[in-house]
């Protein structure tokens, strides 16, 4: 109880004391190295961004930052001269008073911009008609001052009406951002609780100093003096937003560096595979060629004519090289996919057609798998002619490395999209390998089949091709009952 | 008898598509693509087999400066690449190649595409 009751005696003290001329004067003073430093900080990241808002909190943080070094330096006349305020020039409180409410305009503005930033035009209409209004306020408070004063010199502009007009502008002022803020929450950002409270906090001196003028006729009664602080509670919770608001900034335009760096680094490591993958590809390429056609050229005996022995070793080494040919393919067009250097020739073809003309597979025909095409005749869809044939033959290649007996091809015309399966008898596929099956390089083979044909990429470049077309591709599989692989392509 | 031009630094690829092409066509090989400019002014090839990858002067380099050569207007150019980029294959046909082949081939798509080319007007 002692310790409470010391301490109100310590805050009415400190009112008492900020309701003095010396306390006025130190506290405009702390107010003035306040508004100093959030205008540098706003100034600097102003030249930074070249934000509209920043732009309104500026010229706000800096009209208030003129204002109280105006008054600062009144103030150590009248405090150290010992001079009475209405001495010093009849234009000073309106000066004052308006430059306040030109900062106050201006800084509600510029907090409440964000509500506003979809409708720029509007914004400036309303910030054009506030400064406008207060200017004619000002004109017209001026005249009324300076003939109240011509008739009696040592009038007071604490109890004039004029002085009345302004607190309740400077109240209609700081109520619009709390309007605007809640009217529209969502959009008004982060720190938007805070703005408002700071707002409210400012209007409550305005408000006393109306009750105390109304109801008291009084100058410097005690609701004077309990209102002083506010202001300055505001003013410190204004700038510790504007800290705040500056930091988050900061750290945001350090974040997009480093984003921007990794961004940097990532892409000039895509086109560095970009490039190792094509010079290997190359370089795998020229070998291959002379390999290819000299195989050729001996099985056409253009070297003398070949035992059956040495035939079977040139068709093995012809088998391999073509599956070495098909890996650089899978390789480089994989590369690409990734890369998302493809470009779709989407057109409309027949889908029936381009099974019928891919269909034929020595491997179905060596193994006697049966293919049942399903397909309806003149099955149009659209896509890239020539991709959706990879996605064909890769599947369908998949499909008969492991069918038994039989392939079963569907397609469905479905509202919004085109449905086409490829469905095999075969063994099937575990539910731990499906997530994997259409990773890089993922091979079930091991417990499947003795088959090492294949590159392992075969699936993974289906599942690119079909997302590149906005596609999906789902495959179904239960052991010892088949798979089943789902396309579908939007219509 | 119609007349091939093989410009190829790949000296076993060049002999294999020689050794493919010999019985129905006479056939050149330039190694390098300054070699291949001077001999297809001299010879004025029926087809240039063109390979893209050259040392020195790139495919793209001599397929521009045998199209600007008017004696060889009737030459058909088939550019041979190992580069399966979609872009090459833009270049090339922005160059007026008449068509383009992919190293690996077999003897029958060298043909088939030589075939395809002299029937172009």
């Amino acid at each position: 109880m002692v310790i409470a009751q010391l301490l109100i005696n310590v805050f009415h003290l400190i009112n008492r004391f900020l309701a003095t001329e010396g306390g006025e004067l130190l506290k405009i003073f702390l107010e003035l190295i306040l508004f100093t430093i959030v205008t540098y900080m706003i100034i600097s990241e102003y030249g930074r961004s070249k934000k509209e808002n920043l732009k309104y909190l500026m010229l706000g943080f800096s009209a208030l930052m003129i204002d109280k070094l105006i008054m600062t330096g009144v103030l150590c006349i009248i405090v150290f001269g010992q001079v009475k305020l209405y001495l010093l020039s009849p234009y000073l409180p309106i000066l004052d008073n308006t430059l306040e409410l030109f900062a106050l305009i201006l800084l509600a503005n510029g907090f409440i911009y964000p509500v506003f930033a979809d409708k720029f035009e509007k914004f400036k209409k309303k910030v054009s008609l506030e400064l406008g209004v207060l200017v004619f306020i000002a004109i017209i408070i001026e005249v009324f001052w300076l003939l109240k004063l011509a008739a009696n010199p040592t009038a007071f502009f604490r109890v004039e009406v004029g002085y009345l007009f302004f607190l309740l502008l400077k109240i209609l002022v700081l109520f619009s951002p709390v309007f605007y803020i809640l009217k529209d929450f969502n959009k008004a950002g982060k720190y938007a609780t805070e703005v408002v409270i700071a707002f409210l906090i400012y209007m409550v001196a305005p408000i006393m100093n109306v009750i105390n003028f109304v109801f008291f006729n009084s100058v410097d009664g005690d609701l004077r003096i309990i209102a002083h602080p506010f202001p300055f509670l505001s003013i410190l919770l204004f700038t510790s937003i504007i800290f705040l608001k500056l930091v988050d900034k900061a750290t945001l335009r350090v974040r997009l560096g480093q984003a921007k760096q990794q961004y940097i680094h990532e892409k000039e490591l895509g086109e560095m595979k970009d490039d190792f993958v094509s010079t290997v590809s190359h370089e795998l390429r020229t070998p291959l060629t002379s390999i290819k056609l000299y195989l050729a050229l001996l099985k056409q005996g253009k070297a003398g004519k070949l035992s059956r022995k040495q035939s079977g070793m040139i068709k093995i080494v012809e088998d391999e090289s073509t599956r070495l040919k098909g890996l650089i393919e899978d390789i480089l067009g994989l590369s690409k996919l990734e890369a998302k250097k493809v470009r779709l020739k989407i057109e409309e073809f027949d889908l029936s057609k381009l099974i019928k003309d891919n269909l034929y597979s020595t491997v179905a025909e060596e193994k006697g798998l049966k293919v049942i095409n399903n397909i309806p005749k003149k099955f149009f869809v659209r896509a890239d002619i020539n991709k959706f044939k990879q996605v064909f033959i890769n599947i369908f290649h998949n499909a008969e490395k492991y069918a038994t007996s039989k392939i079963t091809l569907t397609a469905k015309n479905l509202k919004k999209e085109w449905l086409f399966c490829i469905e095999d008898d075969g063994p099937g596929i575990e539910k731990d390998h499906l997530e994997k099956l259409f990773d890089k390089f993922y091979r079930i083979e091991d417990y499947r089949t003795s088959s090492k044909s294949g590159t392992g990429l075969g699936l993974a470049i289906v599942k690119h091709i079909v997302e590149l077309h906005k596609g999906t591709i789902t495959v179904e599989s239960l052991p010892k009952k088949g798979t089943r692989f789902i396309v579908t392509l939007p219509k | 008898m119609k007349t091939i031009l093989i410009i190829e630094d790949e000296e076993h690829i060049a002999n294999a598509e020689k050794i493919i092409l010999k019985d129905e066509f006479k056939v050149f090989i330039a190694e390098t693509g300054t070699a291949g400019l001077s001999m297809a002014s001299k010879i004025r090839p029926d087809v240039i087999l063109l390979d893209i990858m050259l040392p020195h002067m790139s495919g793209y380099e001599v397929c521009q400066k045998l199209r600007d050569d008017k004696n060889l207007s009737n030459t058909k150019i088939i550019m041979v690449t190992s580069k399966s980029e979609q872009a090459d294959e833009d270049i090339g046909m922005d160059l007026d190649a008449d068509d383009y082949i992919m190293k690996p081939f077999e003897p029958d798509e060298l043909l088939h595409v030589i075939e395809q080319a002299l029937k172009k007007k």
